[in-house]
């Protein structure tokens, strides 16, 4: 063999070696998730058991990332829309493809799907640089999911996962003085999957003073993000499921006042769902609200926030559930 | 795009060798031209904004050694010289240091410029030169070959601050792409090493540095223990991060067919701070040495004068690596180092003895570590109460923290016994990688020994053995797993 080719195996058999061990190690520590995919993982739980025990068809579903959970009163708005609905929050950091595929076996024919998907959601890529919770998800408790993705996303998905991930999974799994049960969720939450947790509290100074990026930096909706979407609504459409999007609830920060980004940022979006001819309900200025409204963060409002919202949601909807009625 | 994004290792350096090679086959004019372009449109990767500053910088800069070059009148000649080195420190005045002089000057006002990247090596390079072409140690080398010295993208943004004289012979030589299987596997296993270094080591230290460093600006006061873990994982961070880039830079230049000056080798295997110097940032040490220290006198002029030499030039060192009082302190530091290092060798009169058998050397070593750990903690922060709280701590004068093991002992004001790391700020799972990363750093040969490559740009260049071209291929594959991660981080020499 000639010199050359024969270094290239040498190079490529050690490049292939490390990658066979990563790929061990990854494989060893599958079922060691680590504290963060435990904690959202017992939010998914108490999620599906929520959309398990509601098996009243038409029901209104809203979905979206954490400001949902933190957001809407399904309970209140059943009462006063008179209608079933169900709070399907769960955690922003998954990303809305695992979102979407978690509640889709408990969307029924005549169901009302409504979107309050974070700003950051937009920008969502399967791959590449992605959240932390996504990825503790995906290389735990979510593996089923993480099999369906693409194969080139699933390998760099599995790049992505860092060192500290396992050691972190390892010490959770071999720890003698704690077991993982320490770190589910601890929230409080209803049957209908509202958080009852979130009395008071108040906006740590730092959210204050920071506007969301997503919101004051030009916004380029993902390829990722079109293809989920569509395929949704592609899926809803087909089985009678009808979808709206809405804005999520937000701190009315002054640096979005008069911003032309962000007010472009609300057009993109806009227009991104109109191309899935997905109408768009209420306007994001009335889904952001003051300071005393909120909990722990610019996304979570406290229970004096998701009332008010709830109210108002009752109000933007109440066409469509005429449409049932 | 850094050396260590995958947009970097998998597009543009495929592309740019590639694109290489084929021109070569048909022009080296038109390979020059392509690793120009290439390197324009990596620096304007970052901002393109700069690019124009970075052609107006070659540009401006040519044409002075030209006139330089062509002027018979030495007077003329010199005027020129001097017009044009004050025209680049201008140029590095406006955007790296006039904040912090309109800040000294109590201002009230800044400019807020961007800097540009790569500014403060470009324009040392530039100077270089025209000192250099006015000293007639080089000539002019033409356009395209000057833009190429000075653009070539390995070297571009975090050095070597290279001069003419290393890279001119080599492209009339026609080196450029002329790539040889012995040249190509050291580049690629120095790549694979810096990438290795860069991703796994640089930043797997970092947070522990940070923690630490973070918790000492927010007002912790730090124990003993606690204070020198951060400042030793601190320099660990750094050195592993910039011996990185050197070696990539070095690797990247082989696989061009070009060979670069050492940066650095082993600097914590120093055994004096002469010594370190001589390891650390070669090419700067070198530059400062060659174009400051001795125009200043030198050790000419005895010892007083040359000690006030060293501290001039370090001082005016510590304000390039950036615009602040703390780099000035730790300049400052060094050059008071430096000098006291020349009184003990005067004193002891056995300068050159100092690679002599470990156990001698070994108190030396530890020494010179030891104070340059206490330098880093001004170079990493960012304030003076806080660094000063730090080497406060390191010294012993903020008490002194115990294991709670010997609390039987009576505690006092100086002793207390709630363990060696109280404030429970440091992420102590990164200990023991801290102390692997100390044994690599003073047990294991260096990647330049292990490929044996040297200083002098004529050596030949072996082909790696198979074990070691084995390992890279291990160690390609964990920097560029890294690289996956989601977070990357630039290399820290990239903001001078």
């Amino acid at each position: 063999m000639i010199a050359p080719a024969k270094n290239f195996l040498i190079f490529t058999t050690g490049f292939l070696l490390a990658a066979s061990l990563w790929w061990s190690v990854l494989w060893f520590v599958q079922d060691k998730p680590v504290p963060n995919a435990i904690f959202t993982q017992s939010i998914l739980d108490s999620k599906i058991e929520s959309a398990r025990s509601s098996p009243k068809v038409p029901k209104v579903v809203f979905l979206g990332g954490s400001n949902v959970l933190f957001g809407i009163d399904s309970k209140q708005f059943a009462r006063q829309a008179k209608h079933a609905a169900l709070n399907f929050g769960c955690a922003a950091g998954m990303g809305p493809e695992l979102i979407l595929d978690l509640v889709d076996p408990y969307l029924s024919k005549g169901d009302l799907v409504v979107l309050h998907w974070e700003y950051e959601q937009y920008l969502f890529t399967r791959s590449g640089q992605v959240n932390i919770t996504y990825l503790n998800l995906l290389f735990g408790p979510q593996r089923p999911f993480a099999s369906k993705l693409p194969w080139a996303d699933r390998q760099a998905l599995s790049l992505s996962v860092s060192f500290s991930h396992v050691r972190e999974g390892m010490e959770t799994y071999w720890n003698p003085y704690v077991t993982p049960e320490i770190y589910k969720c601890n929230w409080i939450m209803d049957e209908f999957g509202n958080i009852r947790s979130n009395q008071g509290g108040s906006l740590p100074s730092e959210m204050k003073k920071a506007p969301l990026s997503s919101l004051i930096n030009e916004m380029a909706i993902t390829d990722d993000v079109r293809e989920i979407f569509s395929a949704f609504v592609h899926r809803c459409n087909e089985r009678g499921v009808r979808v709206v999007a809405s804005w999520p609830n937000l701190y009315a920060h002054q640096d979005y006042d008069g911003n032309r980004i962000t007010k472009e940022n609300f057009r993109i979006i806009k227009g991104f769902w109109a191309s899935l001819e997905i109408p768009v309900e209420g306007d994001p200025r009335g889904a952001m609200f003051q300071e005393e409204f909120f909990h722990d963060t610019v996304y979570h409002l406290n229970s004096k926030g998701v009332a008010l919202r709830t109210q108002k949601l009752v109000e933007e909807l109440r066409p469509w559930l005429e449409i049932d009625d | 795009m850094l050396f260590n994004e995958q947009s970097f290792i998998f597009i543009f350096l495929p592309v740019a060798l590639v694109g290489l090679i084929l021109l070569r086959c048909i022009s080296l004019k038109f390979s020059v031209w392509w690793v120009i372009l290439s390197s324009l449109f990596f620096y304007g990767f970052h901002a393109w904004e700069h690019v124009a500053l970075l052609a107006g910088s070659i540009a401006f800069n040519y044409g002075f050694g030209l006139a330089i070059e062509k002027s018979a009148n030495p007077r003329k000649r010199h005027y020129l010289l001097l017009f044009g080195v004050l025209l680049n420190l201008a140029l590095l005045a406006v955007f790296k240091y006039a904040d912090f002089l309109l800040g000294v000057l109590s201002a009230g006002q800044t400019l807020g410029l961007a800097l540009p990247l790569a500014i403060s090596f470009f324009t040392f390079q530039q100077i270089a030169y025209l000192v250099d072409i006015r000293k007639g140690k080089v000539s002019s080398p033409g356009f395209l070959n000057y833009s190429f010295f000075v653009s070539f993208f390995p070297q571009l943004i975090a050095g070597p601050i290279v001069r003419c004289q290393h890279i001119l012979p080599q492209l009339k030589k026609g080196a450029l792409g002329k790539l040889s299987s012995e040249w190509i596997w050291t580049g690629l296993c120095l790549f694979s090493i810096g990438l290795f270094k860069k991703a796994c080591l640089a930043d797997g230290i970092r947070p522990l540095a940070e923690s630490i460093f973070t918790a000492s600006t927010e007002g912790v006061v730090l124990s003993l223990a606690e204070a020198w873990v951060g400042a030793t994982a601190f320099g660990l961070q750094i050195y592993f991060d910039f011996s990185a880039y050197s070696e990539m830079a070095l690797g990247l230049g082989l696989l061009f067919g070009l060979r670069l000056p050492l940066n650095f080798n082993s600097p914590y295997k120093a055994v004096s701070m002469i010594d370190f110097w001589r390891r650390w940032h070669i090419t700067l040490s070198e530059f400062l040495r060659d174009y400051l220290y001795k125009p200043l006198g030198g050790n000419r002029l005895g010892v007083a004068r040359a000690i006030t030499n060293v501290m001039l030039v370090m001082v005016l060192g510590g304000l390039w690596h950036g615009a602040g009082w703390t780099f000035v302190v730790w300049g400052a530091f060094h050059g008071s180092m430096i000098g006291a290092n020349h009184l003990f060798r005067a004193w002891r009169k056995s300068g050159g003895k100092s690679e002599s058998s470990l156990i001698r050397t070994l108190p030396f070593r530890v020494a010179t570590f030891a104070t340059i750990t206490l330098a880093w903690v001004f170079f990493r922060s960012e304030e003076f109460a806080p660094a000063f709280e730090m080497i406060e701590s390191m010294l012993g004068f903020n008490g002194l923290d115990l294991p709670r093991v010997l609390g039987a002992v009576s505690q006092s004001d100086y002793f207390t016994f709630g363990g060696l790391f109280p404030n429970q700020v440091a992420q102590l799972g990164l200990l023991p990688f801290l102390v692997a990363l100390l044994a690599l750093v003073w047990l294991s040969p260096n990647a330049l020994n292990l490929l044996k490559v040297d200083s002098d740009l004529n050596s030949k260049i072996e082909l790696p053995s198979g074990k070691l071209i084995f390992l890279c291929g291990l160690l390609f594959f964990w920097g560029v797993k890294v690289s996956f991660e989601s977070i990357t981080y630039d290399f820290i020499y990239f903001r001078f």
